[in-house]
């Protein structure tokens, strides 16, 4: 760890910690433009750099942009990122009453906790699960990917876990286009050539998040109320603030780092849940009236959320979000080999990515607290000039990757398809978890099945992939309604007897 | 446009699921196509087609259950009115991407990007506004015009060292 720390400790690193971070602070800002859609566009910025600054870059951005997002959610009612939605639920109601620079303060320490708790666990659980995965095999990879995709499913898609899943399919579905690894066989291609090559994860990305934001934005013309911040600012009250609420912070952090670490998920449903489990405490009888309490618990969480997602994404290469699921395709270009031998490969590479998290959360907080009012001015900008400069990002991104026109076409295909599923209300993360994970779980797939055929009993001994397999049945099941409905009538029998 | 709900939503899920479903079987359908190289001597249990095979199936039966459950409740609520405008608004965006996406590789980026920002600004920008404020927005509209069409590419391409189209 120290060597990792002095290695990093550069001008360089300063450097871009704060233009990075500063960066994600402005993109989380702006509504329409998620810390997802960043990280894609961002990529295509880091093809120069060093591995080691280009995956700083990236973690630093994306730590901005998840606590950006939370100032136009106070400020504005308008969650920057889908991860700020629960923070707007308290944020705004404090800003109108007159504590706006009060509720900005509080989630700014209550993401500085979530974020170094995150640290702190990426460097305890990292070695432990990188452990526990070097006794993976290809049933115990295809039934995580499977569990990965109808968990993403479900948690992203709470109301309908069907559109989840048909959202992961389909993602599966694109992941198959092209030359498959085993006998090098070209699927689903019709004899096209750029087919042939596959769909590139970058440029779906891009059209997933960016394209389709930018229409959904065009479409609405919101806009809301801007909250001022003119009472005075005083640390020591912040702190005093996130004392009382000690059993929250704890709470909200493991549930974070518990979310972060399911594949697909994200910070969105880690401050959803948190916000949730808080409304069902003593203090959440004040919740929706502007409660400190609320707001601590949902930023809290979904700051604790993105190392979590970093862990698998490290350790199994397997994204827990899908921010995390761009810095995986970022690891891979800049030939940083994710997975189990991470630890065996390249141990000093977690340990950096420890430092930077610190690094970035240290600037988070610092920044927030300096730059925030100056900061909501750019929330003045017309939209209508910013879609541009956006647009001609989306463009220069994907085309950036390989120099393949294609790769831009499928950029607007998968911006269009991720408006009209937007529209229709299906998630996009499993989709993007489907395209990366559709590899392997095929791979996988083929490999178990020759050696179930040897011998049936082997999968009876693996009881990692016995539990993964249930936990997809069980997935599965749980949303059923009839047998949501029978257990819970069983349990209440019980709970009754 | 806002997401849609109530009978709108259910009506769209009737059609999506449709489509998913008969996606599933198109790809069923490939996937039994696909070679077992049994005669190379090789497992069929390795057969390329085998995992397309189960989304195929996947895909058939997560549509039937939409088609199945939009049809036996079609949904409460009015019925909502179309917001034209927005409707409007992304077509014309999606007419400009289009536009820029077929010409990428054939004009000039800067000249390209440049005139979409113009496109952009010129459709979606409100123009009706009193002459005071009419010179402030067209020297605006220039800035972000020139920052687009030069400063952009000109960081790409020099300092993160990206080729352009």
């Amino acid at each position: 760890m120290i060597d990792s720390f002095l290695e990093l400790a550069t001008p360089t690193t300063a450097f871009n910690v704060v233009w990075a971070t500063f960066g994600g602070m402005v993109i989380g800002l702006l509504p329409g433009l998620t810390a997802t859609m960043g990280l894609a566009l961002m990529t295509s910025l880091t093809y120069g750099m060093g591995s080691q600054q280009a995956i700083l870059v990236l973690i630093c951005l994306y730590i901005g942009s998840i606590y950006g997002g939370s100032r136009s959610a106070i400020l504005l009612n308008i969650p920057g990122t889908p991860a700020n939605a629960a923070t707007a639920m308290e944020g705004y109601p404090m800003a109108m009453s007159g504590r706006a620079s009060h509720a900005l303060g509080v989630s700014t320490v209550a993401s500085l906790v979530g974020s170094l708790f995150g640290a702190l666990c990426l460097y305890l659980l990292a070695p432990v699960l990188a452990e526990l995965a070097l006794g993976f095999g290809s049933f115990e990879y295809f039934f995580l990917g499977v569990f990965g995709i109808l968990i993403a499913g479900t948690m992203t898609s709470l109301e309908d876990p069907v559109k989840g899943w048909i959202s992961g399919f389909f993602g599966l579905l694109v992941a198959m286009i092209g030359l498959e690894a085993i006998h090098a066989y070209e699927r689903l291609s019709f004899g096209q050539l750029q087919l042939a090559g596959g769909i590139a994860l970058i440029p779906a990305m891009v059209g997933a998040f960016g394209v389709s934001e930018l229409l959904t934005s065009i479409a609405s013309r919101r806009s809301g109320d801007v909250a001022t911040t003119r009472e005075p600012f005083r640390l020591s009250g912040q702190l005093r603030e996130m004392a009382s609420s000690w059993v929250t912070t704890i709470r909200a952090c493991f549930i974070g780092i518990a979310i972060g670490i399911i594949p697909g998920v994200g910070e969105d449903v880690a401050a959803w849940i948190s916000y949730a489990a808080g409304r069902r405490s003593r203090r959440g009888r004040d919740y929706g009236k502007g409660s400190s309490d609320g707001l601590i618990a949902a930023e809290t969480a979904n700051s604790a959320a993105l190392p979590g997602a970093i862990i698998p994404a490290l350790t199994l290469a397997v994204p827990g979000s899908a921010p995390a699921a761009v810095l995986l395709a970022a690891m891979f270009i800049h030939n940083v080999r994710p997975g189990p031998l991470i630890m065996i490969e390249n141990p000093d590479f977690v340990a950096s990515v420890v430092w930077i998290v610190v690094f970035g959360s240290i600037v988070m907080a610092v920044l927030g607290l300096l730059v925030t009012r100056p900061l909501v001015a750019i929330l003045k900008i017309p939209k209508e000039y910013l879609t541009p400069v956006i647009f001609a990002l989306c463009i220069i991104g994907p085309y950036a990757l390989s120099q393949r026109l294609f790769d831009v076409h499928v950029m607007l295909a998968f911006g269009v398809l991720g408006f009209l599923m937007r529209l229709m209300r299906y998630p996009m993360a499993p989709l993007i978890l489907g395209i990366i994970l559709g590899g392997m779980i095929d791979q996988n797939l083929r490999r178990a099945l020759v050696l179930f055929e040897r011998d049936p009993t082997d999968l009876l001994v693996r009881p990692i992939a016995m539990t993964l397999a249930f936990l997809c049945c069980a997935t599965i099941l749980a949303a059923i309604p009839g047998v949501r409905a029978f257990v819970a009538g069983r349990f209440g029998r019980i709970g009754t007897a | 446009m806002q997401q849609l709900d109530g009978r709108a939503l259910a009506r769209a899920d009737l059609v999506t699921g449709a489509c998913v479903a008969a996606l599933g079987v198109v790809v069923v359908v490939l996937a039994l196509q696909m070679p077992d190289f049994a005669e190379r001597g090789v497992n069929p249990l390795t057969a390329p087609g085998i995992f397309p095979g189960v989304i195929g199936m996947v895909l058939t039966v997560c549509g039937a259950v939409l088609v199945a459950r939009s049809w036996r409740s079609p949904g409460e609520g009015e019925r909502r009115s179309v917001d034209w405008q927005a409707v409007r608004r992304v077509l014309g965006a999606l007419a400009i991407m289009a536009a820029a996406v077929a010409a990428v590789g054939r004009v000039d980026f800067r000249l390209l990007v440049g005139a979409v920002t113009l496109a952009f600004t010129v459709f979606f920008l409100e123009w009706k506004i009193p002459r005071g404020r009419l010179v402030p927005r067209l020297v605006a509209v220039a800035v972000t015009v020139a920052l687009v069409a030069y400063a952009i590419p000109t960081l790409f391409e020099q300092v993160f060292l990206v080729r352009l189209p």
